[in-house]
């Protein structure tokens, strides 16, 4: 059995330096799905990941801005060096109070797909070049690495083995058979699911967030109108440890994530990376009570 | 423009408001908050999600007579009035407004908070 | 062969998150295999080979030697297609959260295996390409950057010598 030592998560570590630092620049993380956070001052500013739809999508499959509008705001924001928010809040295309929270929604889900799946390694790069979409001033790592493991905790409270977001999903039987529509974006899903996509390709394909598809994942499931399944042996992403079927179950010690098990030799090592289970750099930044955190 | 935690803080200025959270509806999660917030908050926070959702299902899919406006809850020491926002894009964002209910009633406290709550995301 | 073609193209797939869905084709147009769910799989090839074929064009005239990939960036996501020798076309198709930077790093793998599985499969029907099709192929391309050559030579390339 994996044990993991939270305190030496060296993921958590480094992104509790940057808060400490207060730095000002980009955490880019090697892994699955990987991606990048944006700091300012030691608080984040931005996600970017191929895990999780970024407000773009989000805003334009909803249908909420449209497509001319978006890239009228786009282009006047490039020419003009303006913030993208402040162009999109000036022409009337969404209320400044309703663009912060999108964007606090869609930089939580982004965390949450980061840190929820495998993380090999990252660096840091000292920036200070602007980019479009930003919360300024940005969120407090803390609380956003406490919601993710909220989520992750919300997840593993279903029954059945963990769900990933690299689980493909078929629909059962029962969901051909099922009647009147059940409305909540389960519909679009059940239509998107093939037994291919993924959990996050069925988020980019419905224009819907990750956790948001990801629980209405886990409650279909429960349901009984769909299956997971971990991707196949085959398929795992090189350097992920060989799980056999059935061992990705959590042991409940931790937040539900997934374990890594131990390296039964042969499998690589790159040097100074993280063998921790992510669970473990999640706690790393909770602090010892959750009480009275505030998103800030 | 105000930010959220700013436009959150004004129902602090309302008799009796004790906090003002925006909950997004689909996650559960605490966008922004402003005022006192108890030791169970997150939990709060995702059940009155939870209830806006169980309130859509309970008017039918589609819902052919319009989207649920707000949910009041009354308990012996406390009211929370809750508002939805938007409704879209995701499943929307959800206004929270716990008050003491020695200060206020529901239907003054209601007032309040319906005047307060267009400004929210403006 | 079947399998190995098809199998290089899944593995891309699950290596690379974002990806929607792959084609192979040949240079004139003709879908060799495809794996995209839904797409019109002659449109895409003709569509492949033509694009495929305007691109190189385009590298060889500004002079910028072999082309590696051709992009396109949409609102619903990114279509790449790249060169497989000069006997066939990859095209894959991703959505907007495509992992670009690993797509670049795993490609090639991909490319040298599928241009490996086509070299030593005897050609059939629905397969590719015939000695002669490679052979004009070559020679468009050296005609066309014997013309830029020549161009140069004239001076109209501009640049001091």
């Amino acid at each position: 059995m994996d044990t993991v030592d939270p305190s030496r998560a060296p993921f958590g570590d480094a992104l509790k330096e940057c808060v400490d630092s207060k730095f000002c620049g980009v955490l880019w993380v090697e892994g699955w799905p990987g991606g990048a956070i944006y700091l300012e001052d030691g608080r984040i500013i931005a996600c970017h990941t191929p895990g999780a739809p970024s407000l773009e999508v989000i805003l334009l499959r909803s249908g909420r801005i449209s497509e001319s509008d978006w890239n009228a705001a786009f282009t006047a924001a490039a020419v003009s060096d303006n913030q993208m928010t402040a162009e999109l809040t000036s022409r009337g295309l969404v209320g400044a109070g309703e663009l912060e929270a999108l964007l606090r929604t869609t930089v939580a889900d982004a965390v949450f797909a980061l840190v929820s799946g495998r993380i090999a390694s990252w660096r840091t790069e000292l920036s200070k070049e602007s980019y479009s979409l930003l919360l300024s001033p940005g969120v407090n790592a803390a609380w956003l690495l406490a919601e993710a493991t909220r989520r992750t905790k919300a997840l593993a409270a279903f029954p059945g083995p963990a769900l990933s977001a690299l689980d493909r999903v078929a629909l059962t039987s029962a969901a051909a058979r099922r009647g009147p529509p059940l409305g909540q974006g389960r519909d679009e899903i059940l239509a998107l699911a093939d037994g291919r996509r993924t959990a996050r390709d069925l988020a980019f394909a419905s224009g819907c967030g990750l956790y948001t598809t990801m629980l209405q994942l886990i409650r279909m499931r429960a349901d009984g109108l769909v299956v997971t399944s971990p991707p196949s042996r085959a398929s795992k992403p090189p350097g992920s440890p060989e799980a056999e079927p059935g061992t990705e179950d959590s042991d409940g010690t931790t937040a539900g994530l997934p374990r890594r098990r131990k390296d039964r030799g042969g499998l690589p090592q790159p040097s100074g990376l993280s063998r921790r289970n992510v669970g473990g750099s999640l706690q790393m930044l909770r602090p010892r009570s959750e009480r009275g955190i505030k998103p800030d | 423009m105000p930010s959220l935690q700013e436009s959150l803080h004004r129902f602090l200025a309302v008799d009796g408001v004790r906090m003002a959270v925006l909950i997004d509806i689909a996650t559960g999660m605490i966008v922004q908050l402003a005022g006192k917030a108890g030791p169970d908050l997150a939990v709060t926070a995702s059940c009155v999600a939870d209830e806006a959702r169980a309130a859509r299902t309970a008017l039918g899919p589609g819902q052919p007579a319009g989207d649920v406006d707000g949910i009041t809850t009354v308990t012996t020491t406390r009211l929370h009035i809750a508002r939805i926002l938007r409704s879209h894009p995701g499943e929307g964002l959800l206004l929270l407004v716990d008050v003491e209910r020695s200060s206020s009633n529901v239907a003054l406290a209601s007032l309040r908070v319906d005047e307060l709550a267009p400004a929210v995301l403006a | 062969m079947d399998d190995v073609l098809l199998a290089e193209m899944r593995a891309l797939q699950d290596k690379v998150t974002g990806i929607t869905g792959t084609a192979l084709a040949s240079r004139d147009g003709l879908i060799v295999r495809e794996d995209t769910r839904g797409a019109n799989p002659d449109n895409l090839a003709a569509l492949a080979a033509t694009w495929l074929a305007l691109a190189q064009r385009m590298s060889g005239e500004v002079g910028q030697g072999t082309l590696r990939e051709a992009m396109t960036r949409s609102t619903g996501g990114i279509v790449m297609i790249y060169a497989i020798g000069s006997q066939a076309v990859l095209v894959v198709i991703g959505d907007e959260g495509l992992d670009i930077t690993r797509l670049h790093r795993q490609s090639q793998a991909t490319l040298d295996a599928i241009s490996a599985a086509l070299a030593s499969a005897p050609p059939h029907a629905e397969a590719l390409l015939t000695e002669a099709e490679a052979g004009s192929h070559r020679s468009q391309v050296a005609a066309s950057s014997s013309a830029v050559r020549r161009r140069r030579g004239q001076g109209l390339g501009g640049g001091a010598a």
